[in-house]
């Protein structure tokens, strides 16, 4: 019978995480680490490093709080501000956060995400929502605010061109740290940054890639997890987690272990991700023996657009910033919708033997909502597979209904004919 | 209960049950795949007791025991909670193949039940290739056209008969159930006819299931399922906006739970082979 509770065997070191992060967030009140910077998507976090500046990402920080289901307050809170329900729910999150703090109502925040106010705020443009919501996280807190330009390619003939215009940018932002730290920026600490980056892409593309194997040692949601040091965190600490996670996915690959007792159905899922049911959502598939293969989503950063792009000869230490610039426009936000279908859903389909395909398709995210019914339609006519647009979102619990999900989650795998 | 050990290998019955929001529906098939008895009940607030009044009802009709259910597919929303299923299917794939049994050339379906509404594409077998529903909202539903009835003071029958009669085309615009009353009310205020608003409504709703048919694509011909496919009005403006005839069964409410009792004796007859 299907309610019966399956184990899921997770990636053991996945458990480290939760310390790792707590780490780094802890580390935002060391004023012995420079000025603090809040980071509005993802953003070239090794140059804060080289310029000795604090920084985190808001996204990370609002799917932290969601992880744990307590993001309704903030988003209360902004929505009560004026922000449509509309707008963004890790805009909402993080802006709530924002206000509260500003108001002085800090002790209604849950310590464990208590954050230090900033000062200065940068956001990489990959989405309108960012520059308002930089611009509103400047005026909150009166503190200066950069914006990079990530160009949108419309010809990948263009490449260099467009790489060039995000690097030009990255210059000026050189500047901008300068200005703001009274320090001159480290262009040798830069060098070793990207050249951790470089090791950290390569352990984990390596472990990434063991997922190819049936049964598949290490599931999306694994990497989901881990995703985090190697987004926001890259240090030594993060480079030492990767190789741990390399090598018991390869152990467990060589042993046979999968992420479930019986695997029926390999699932790809494209989209960013509901953060406050990932366990939900893992139990529920595990409950018809199925499991998240691959996925694109946050493996974009130094992932595997990146890796396909610029590694292994890409990463030109000679010239880090042109890297850094490379590999942001390496992300899917970027790309046109024949790229996609190429780049993002062909390799997962074929090299991770996908049985059926889940676009997620987010109620608060324009970019990534984007043409998912066109990409549900190429997938089931060129690949023959099934494919279930899932209207949810990445954080605001009002748009995720577990009976409405399960039964549409269910009703694909009823279409795998196996 | 025990279900596998009837004497008589052709004697017994197959179970579909669909535990919808709103309806409950049963129906039990015999080996020859005849329907011996179906019944539509509503959804009460414990399934539990809906799920017992309905198997009460069908065995008050000349069948024999409830022990003579070889096997049992409980679908809709509360299937997982019927304690005599041997199995859970969703509504999506049992209104497939209840429609599969009933228009084996369908090859579109539109289901509008009571608090949600979904199209599906199948292929000759009656097997799902892909669907829609929709979200997190009442428009387009049974749900939806009771709630306007009522602000109109009107039974669904009159308001789908009154539809027909409407000469001056009205918009309601809102895609929201509670919009869409404030709207009806601010019509009626205006003296607009009731029947031109029923036509809007009905064309409204149409609106609503031609987005989700065009996501999934028109294949005809297309068979439409679920209470609302018994509402005239909404039927002739979803064919009209489609510009296609649609195909009706004489009880459209009752094909998931069909749809439910025909996989039911497949299910029966599949685990016998492989026993033998």
């Amino acid at each position: 019978m299907s309610n019966e509770k399956k184990i899921v065997n997770r990636v053991k070191c996945t458990a480290n995480i939760s310390g790792l992060m707590d780490n780094f967030y802890k580390d935002m009140f060391d004023d012995n680490k420079g000025p603090l910077c809040w980071c509005v998507g993802a953003c070239p976090y090794e140059m804060f490093s080289a310029a000795n500046v604090r920084r985190f990402q808001t996204e990370n920080h609002a799917a932290r709080i969601s992880t744990r289901q307590e993001q309704a307050m903030f988003i209360e809170v902004a929505e009560a501000e004026g922000l449509s329900e509309n707008v963004c729910s890790y805009a909402k999150i993080n802006i709530g956060f924002a206000l509260m703090m500003a108001r002085g109502e800090e002790d209604k925040i849950p310590e464990r995400y208590r954050l230090p106010k900033p000062d200065m705020i940068f956001a990489l443009n990959t989405c309108p929502t960012m520059i308002q919501w930089c611009d509103m996280l400047s005026d909150i807190f009166k503190v200066p605010k950069f914006v990079v330009d990530a160009a949108y390619i419309y010809d990948e003939n263009n490449w260099d061109r467009n790489v060039e215009y995000v690097k030009s940018q990255l210059y000026d932002f050189v500047r901008f740290l300068e200005k703001h730290t009274g320090q001159p920026f480290d262009w040798a600490r830069l060098n070793e940054i990207v050249y951790l980056m470089k090791q950290i892409a390569v352990e984990w593309r390596a472990a990434r890639e063991l997922c190819k194997n049936v049964p598949t040692p290490a599931s999306f949601l694994d990497a989901l997890i881990a995703m985090g040091p190697k987004n926001t965190v890259r240090d030594e600490a993060s480079l030492a987690f990767y190789k741990d996670f390399h090598n018991e996915v390869a152990q467990r690959a060589k042993d046979g272990i999968g992420v479930l007792e019986q695997e029926k159905y390999r699932i790809m899922w494209r989209g960013n991700f509901p953060w406050h049911k990932l366990g939900t959502l893992s139990r529920m598939l595990a409950k018809y023996d199925a499991v998240l293969i691959s996925g694109v989503y946050g493996l974009g950063t130094y992932g595997d657009h990146a890796i396909d792009n610029i590694l292994p000869d890409g990463f030109d230490l000679s010239d880090p910033l042109r890297t850094i610039a490379a590999e942001h426009c390496c992300r899917s936000y970027t790309r046109r919708f024949d790229w996609k279908m190429d780049h993002e859903f062909r390799r997962h389909i074929e090299e991770f033997s996908i049985d059926a395909v889940i676009i997620h398709s987010p109620r608060t995210c324009r970019p990534w909502a984007l043409t998912t019914y066109d990409m549900a339609r190429e997938v089931e006519e060129k690949y023959k597979l099934p494919v279930l647009v899932l209207e949810v979102d990445h954080t605001d619990p009002n748009y995720f209904h577990d009976a409405q999900v399960e039964t549409r989650i269910k009703a694909l795998l009823e279409t795998i004919k196996k | 209960m025990n279900k596998n050990n009837a004497q008589d290998r052709k004697d017994g019955y197959f179970a579909g049950i669909d535990v919808g929001s709103t309806t409950t529906k049963m129906a039990l098939l015999d080996f020859e795949k005849k329907i011996r008895v179906s019944s539509i009940i509503p959804t009460g607030p414990i399934i539990k007791k809906t799920v017992d009044k309905i198997i009460n009802i069908c065995f008050e009709k000349n069948l024999n025991g409830i022990d003579d259910i070889k096997y049992c597919v409980a679908t809709g929303y509360g299937r997982e909670i019927v304690d005599l299923a041997d199995e859970q299917i969703t509504e999506i794939t049992c209104h497939a193949k209840g429609v599969n049994v009933i228009f084996p050339q369908a090859k579109t379906i539109i289901d509008i039940g009571g608090q949600d509404s979904k199209v599906i594409s199948v292929d000759d077998n009656g097997s799902v290739l892909s669907f829609v529903m929709n979200d997190k909202c009442a428009a387009g539903t049974g749900r939806f056209l009771e709630v306007i009835a009522r602000s109109l003071e009107l039974s669904i029958d009159e308001m789908a008969t009154l539809s027909r009669q409407s000469k001056k085309r009205v918009e309601v615009s809102s895609m929201c159930t509670v919009f869409a009353e404030s709207e009806v009310i601010s019509l009626v205020s205006q003296g607009v006819e009731v029947s031109d608003i029923a036509a809007a409504i009905n064309r409204s709703i149409a609106r609503r299931l031609v987005g989700l048919v065009q996501r999934i694509g028109l294949r005809l011909p297309l068979v439409m399922t679920g209470g609302v496919a018994q509402n005239k009005g909404v039927v002739k403006a979803i064919e009209d906006a489609l510009n296609i005839d649609i195909l009706i069964s004489t009880e459209p409410q009752i094909t998931g739970a069909l749809g439910a009792a025909h996989i039911a004796l497949k299910r029966f007859q599949e685990r016998r082979d492989s026993i033998e």
